[in-house]
């Protein structure tokens, strides 16, 4: 087990946070999984789960180097992209469709889940994850993916230096207002009923009192509450 | 006997002209109409009014319209790609219309299919600015933006074939934007990556009916 406070931001961390969010999903979900390290959601998830990409398919699989230099045999460069721009293999059944569909997919409830990264949280569910002062791209899908049946954030617990990224209130612009439904951070996972934030699970390493002192935002700690989980 | 559509270059250009609005297709510089986007530039038409999910790369794809300084206003979901259109906007080059991915999208369908608007959410509550712009109505205890429609002078549809009708078809994630613009315009122009026959394209597997297309690139190109 790996001890990580502080910045915490390592690889294996990464790869525990996307492991524990996979559990969420049974065969038969379809979910979409934001630019970063969300996708390593993909490699963790069970049989028959389906990852879908904003631009246009459900049954997005491997993900393919832009430089592989046999990308011409397997697929074009262009015929298959993820919402980052690169290029993929389909799985066998997948399904291709225009922008317009792909949204009605989102907002419908036909998407199980969005996973999401963040910049910030607030105890009440609000995301702030696109906008920077300084580093304007536009928010791109993120506000209409919050539109999904869940929304689950994926998260280090803390800043590089080591500050809360779950606080009361978001400072910078938000991509949602009270629509989270999950944070999962390399620590704990949060659940959100009615706008507030339950402590449903603490990660084997770590107690309360790190959660604690880590975190700004106002929780409750659900009756339920699971302590040791492993990732 | 089905009308060709099938255009030179000269004919494509003489439907271009200062401050049209202009749709292009394309996602992240995926699918879109590369060939098109030359020819508007090689027109010389200035102050176009650019719709298009992102500003491509730097000078490639909608990037091309930034780097030869042609847009006046433009509407995106997304421009981290393209550095050289961060510097343009900070000079204040154009107007800026930046719009969820997913609203995008449903303002261009209204605009095709004859649609006074939608009533969507992405956004609401977040405070940003262009939900400032929007007008809100209540409908059954819930607040929706009134998204109005976007509808332009010319789309540039890039498809994987097109008979000489104008039906598409499109491969993989490319028809991304391209079949929702091409019923959006006054003039859609289609680029495809094969041109073929009438009935060639099996009636079934038609994702743009050709009755939304008014002229094809009449060059035969293969892209990889």
């Amino acid at each position: 087990m790996e001890m990580s406070h502080g910045s915490g931001k390592t690889l294996n961390d990464k790869e525990a946070m996307a492991r524990r969010i996979a559990r969420f999903f049974k065969p038969g979900d379809i979910i979409n999984l934001g630019i970063g390290a969300p996708l390593l959601v993909a490699n963790h998830v069970a049989d028959g789960v389906l990852v879908h990409t904003e631009n246009g398919c459900v049954g997005v699989g491997e993900q393919l180097s832009r430089t592989d230099p046999n990308i011409p045999e397997r697929t074009s460069l262009e015929s298959f992209t993820n919402a980052g721009g690169i290029p993929f293999l389909p799985i066998p059944g997948a399904m291709v469709f225009s922008h317009a569909t792909s949204y009605a997919i989102i907002r419908g409830g036909h998407l199980t889940a969005t996973v999401l990264g963040a910049f910030e949280v607030s105890e009440n569910g609000d995301l702030a994850n696109w906008f920077l002062p300084g580093n304007f791209a536009g928010m791109g899908g993120a506000m209409d993916l919050c539109q999904a049946k869940n929304v689950i954030v994926q998260t280090t617990h803390c800043t590089k230096k080591g500050e809360p990224k779950l606080i009361h209130k978001c400072t910078l612009p938000l991509t949602c207002k009270g629509l989270l439904t999950h944070v999962v951070t390399e620590r704990a996972v949060f659940e959100f009923h009615d706008n507030k934030m339950y402590l449903k699970e603490i990660r084997e390493g770590y107690d309360l009192d790190n959660i604690k002192n880590n975190t700004e935002a106002d929780f409750i700690v659900a009756d339920d509450l699971k302590t040791d989980v492993v990732y | 006997m089905m009308k060709n559509k099938l255009a030179s270059k000269e004919e494509i250009m003489s439907k271009f002209f200062d401050g049209m609005t202009l749709m292009v297709g394309g996602f992240a510089c995926a699918g879109v109409p590369r060939e098109l986007i030359e020819l508007v530039i090689e027109s010389g038409v200035k102050d176009i009014k650019l719709i298009s999910n992102d500003a491509g790369d730097p000078n490639v794809a909608q990037g091309r319209f930034y780097h030869e300084g042609i847009v006046a206003e433009c509407w995106h979901s997304h421009v981290g790609l393209n550095k050289e259109f961060g510097e343009l906007a900070k000079e204040g080059k154009f107007k800026l219309h930046i719009t969820p991915q997913g609203t995008l999208v449903e303002k261009i369908r209204c605009g095709g299919v004859g649609a006074g608007g939608i009533l969507l959410r992405a956004g609401m509550g977040t405070g940003c600015d262009f939900t400032k712009e929007r007008q809100v109505v209540n409908v059954d205890g819930k607040d929706w933006f009134i998204e109005t429609p976007l509808h332009a002078d010319v789309a540039l549809v890039r498809a994987r074939r097109a008979d000489l009708f104008g039906n598409l078809t499109y491969r993989g994630t490319m028809e991304n934007y391209n079949s929702t613009m091409a019923m959006a315009a006054d003039c859609t122009i289609v680029q495809a990556d094969q041109i073929c026959d009438i009935e060639e394209i099996q009636m079934d597997t038609v994702r743009t009916p050709g009755v939304f297309v008014d002229m094809i690139l009449d060059e035969q190109r293969r892209y990889i």
